[in-house]
């Protein structure tokens, strides 16, 4: 009854508030900021699911190599070379980290998704961070049209030979996120592209 | 209509033309659909529910198309029909039962279209859940009262957690009956201003805002979540509006799921040059394409299904786009496109991904037989 009645409560605090309020259809800039953040969020968890299924030797590999194409997509110019403030870059990167290296290698994305549908092992699974509990950094204001921001999230690997796991990591990684804005007839309007994926820290597990 | 698997029917008419209270009712649209239809629509996609959406607004909006869809509404037993009625309505004359009139953005007493009219005609359909829900006034006025229209026919997204998704299938699934429900008590005013979610009509504001809170606790049933929307809209009204309801409804198994489509959906974009969805008026054909195009992207994103059978389906899909064809995504609230790509790029994310719940299509520009532009809604799987 008493949460009952605090609910109430709380309904018409809203209402009366809000009487004064300017009209919510009016997003302001930090309301923007967040649907960005969030959709920054739902990108890189699509990259996460689909490296999972090009990994997935369960999988038939043509399938894993069409995921792999449509994976690319998510990626800025597709994964392909492009120029960022003036400098050429070669395309896209993923850095990956093993306990068995000293040090981190750093491959263009699609020869590491090319890789990851070739992977040694007889089975490998990969899980990662779910979407909501993707962190996102604020957004950082590039130009006019650009901005960047970070998304971090964990990353389990486990390959397997004949059944038995025989490599299993944790590796904590962070991907940056381009954030391209657009003037046009309706509006300003949004595009978001993944960029170079940093390997931060991996631990044995 | 799609006659193939259960299908959750929406019928909304709302006013957002009248000049008084158009301009709220267009942002009463907006929420009723960002925080209702489409929340319930991700939630019973995976139960195999497919939505046909009849969104009619702006100069749609007649007493007329509102008789034609209610009478031309075709069902089968495991469907559910949710109709929605914002804009103006009366009681007429003191008298008769207590379900107001609807004016349906006309001012001619002879059209107003009984609520009561509607809620038989849609429980004459045989669905297994029928609710009817009108937010108008139900103020007694010098107007005689009728039981059934008088004129002929011319005929002319968010995250969804589990337990979210949960209550919400279980309300809408798992109970069968009829519902009906009129936002004020005969003598009454349905009222409106600045709320919590924009200028909208107070009873569709508390009534979405006390569904997310029901939801987010994994707890919706029909007559709780009424009787606490009835009571806050009285206790705010100062008993100046009070919502009435009869709920005949009673536990029922869910009906089995559906196995997923074998074949591709088949979307046909009028053949005719069109132009996009205007903001307020919906061409039926328009209507009829996001229909269509809602199936084809539950389908293209249904799990259930195999790798192939999905590629297979994003191909078929391809087809219905020009080659420089542009979806657009918006946010879950409100229309600020988060994010655009070519329909090729929009179509294979579709058909590779595991995280998607439910994609809403909400416009759609058509030139020359094929889409050039698509603008959705996604939900993810939380």
């Amino acid at each position: 009854m008493i949460s009952m009645v605090m609910k109430y409560i709380k309904q018409i605090l809203c209402m009366m508030l809000l009487l004064v309020e300017a009209c919510a259809f009016a997003q302001n800039d930090e309301g923007i900021s967040e649907l960005m953040k969030q959709r920054a969020q739902q990108k890189v968890a699509q990259m996460n699911d689909n490296i999972s299924f090009m990994a997935d030797k369960s999988k038939d590999l043509s399938t894993r190599n069409y995921y792999r194409g449509r994976a690319l997509n998510l990626f800025i110019e597709k994964g392909e070379p492009f120029e960022e403030e003036g400098i050429h870059n070669s395309g896209v990167k993923m850095e990956t980290t093993s306990t068995y290296r000293k040090k981190p290698t750093i491959r263009l994305m699609k020869d590491y998704f090319t890789g990851l549908v070739n992977l040694r092992y007889s089975k490998v699974n990969i899980q990662s961070t779910k979407v909501h509990d993707i962190k996102v950094s604020d957004l950082q204001k590039v130009d006019d049209n650009k901005y960047v921001c970070t998304a971090y999230f964990e990353q389990i690997f486990v390959g397997y030979r004949d059944g038995v796991p025989v490599y299993k990591d944790r590796t904590r990684k962070k991907v940056k996120v381009y954030i391209l804005a657009e003037e046009t007839i309706d509006g300003q309007e949004f595009i978001v592209m993944l960029g170079d994926v940093t390997a931060l820290e991996t631990n044995r597990i | 209509m799609m006659a193939n698997a259960q299908t959750i029917h929406w019928l909304t008419f709302i006013d957002t033309t009248d000049p008084n209270v158009g301009k709220i009712d267009v942002n009463g649209r907006e929420v009723l659909y960002n925080h209702f239809v489409n929340v319930v629509n991700s939630a019973l996609t995976e139960k195999g529910y497919r939505a046909n959406q009849q969104d009619i607004f702006g100069t749609e909006l007649t007493p007329q198309k509102c008789k034609e869809i209610v009478s031309n509404l075709n069902c089968t037993p495991n469907d559910i029909v949710v109709f929605y009625y914002i804009g103006h309505g009366t009681h007429g004359t003191v008298g008769g039962d207590v379900w107001p009139m609807m004016w349906m953005a006309q001012n001619d007493p002879n059209k107003l279209i009984p609520l009561k009219w509607v809620h038989e005609q849609l429980k004459s359909k045989g669905a297994r859940l029928t609710a009817t829900i009108g937010m108008c006034c139900n103020v007694y006025q010098g107007i005689n009262r009728t039981t059934t229209p008088t004129f002929g026919v011319n005929y002319g997204n968010k995250y969804l957690t589990d337990i979210e998704k949960n209550a919400i299938q279980k309300m809408f699934i798992e109970n069968k009956g009829d519902f009906l429900l009129s936002s004020a008590s005969p003598g009454q005013s349905s009222v409106g201003g600045e709320t919590v979610l924009g200028p909208m009509d107070l009873f569709t504001c508390v009534l979405v805002k006390n569904f997310e809170d029901g939801a987010y606790e994994g707890n919706l049933e029909w007559n709780s979540l009424f009787n606490d929307v009835k009571a806050v809209v009285h206790e705010i009204t100062k008993g100046n509006q009070t919502p009435i309801f009869v709920s005949n409804m009673s536990k029922a198994s869910a009906a089995p799921t559906p196995a997923p489509a074998s074949a591709p959906v088949k979307v046909t974009p009028p053949a005719s040059t069109t132009t996009s969805t205007p903001t307020t008026g919906t061409p039926s054909s328009s209507q009829e394409l996001i229909n269509h195009l809602g199936v084809a992207l539950d389908n293209l994103i249904d799990v259930r299904q195999t790798e192939t059978a999905r590629i297979a389906q994003a191909n078929e899909l391809e087809k219905v786009f020009t080659s420089n064809a542009v979806v657009k995504v918006l946010g879950q609230d409100g229309t600020v496109v988060i994010d655009k790509s070519s329909a090729d790029d929009f179509i294979g994310r579709l058909a590779t991904s595991r995280i998607l719940l439910k994609v809403i299509p909400v416009n759609v520009v058509v030139s020359g037989n094929k889409i050039t532009e698509l603008k959705v809604k996604e939900a993810y799987k939380k």
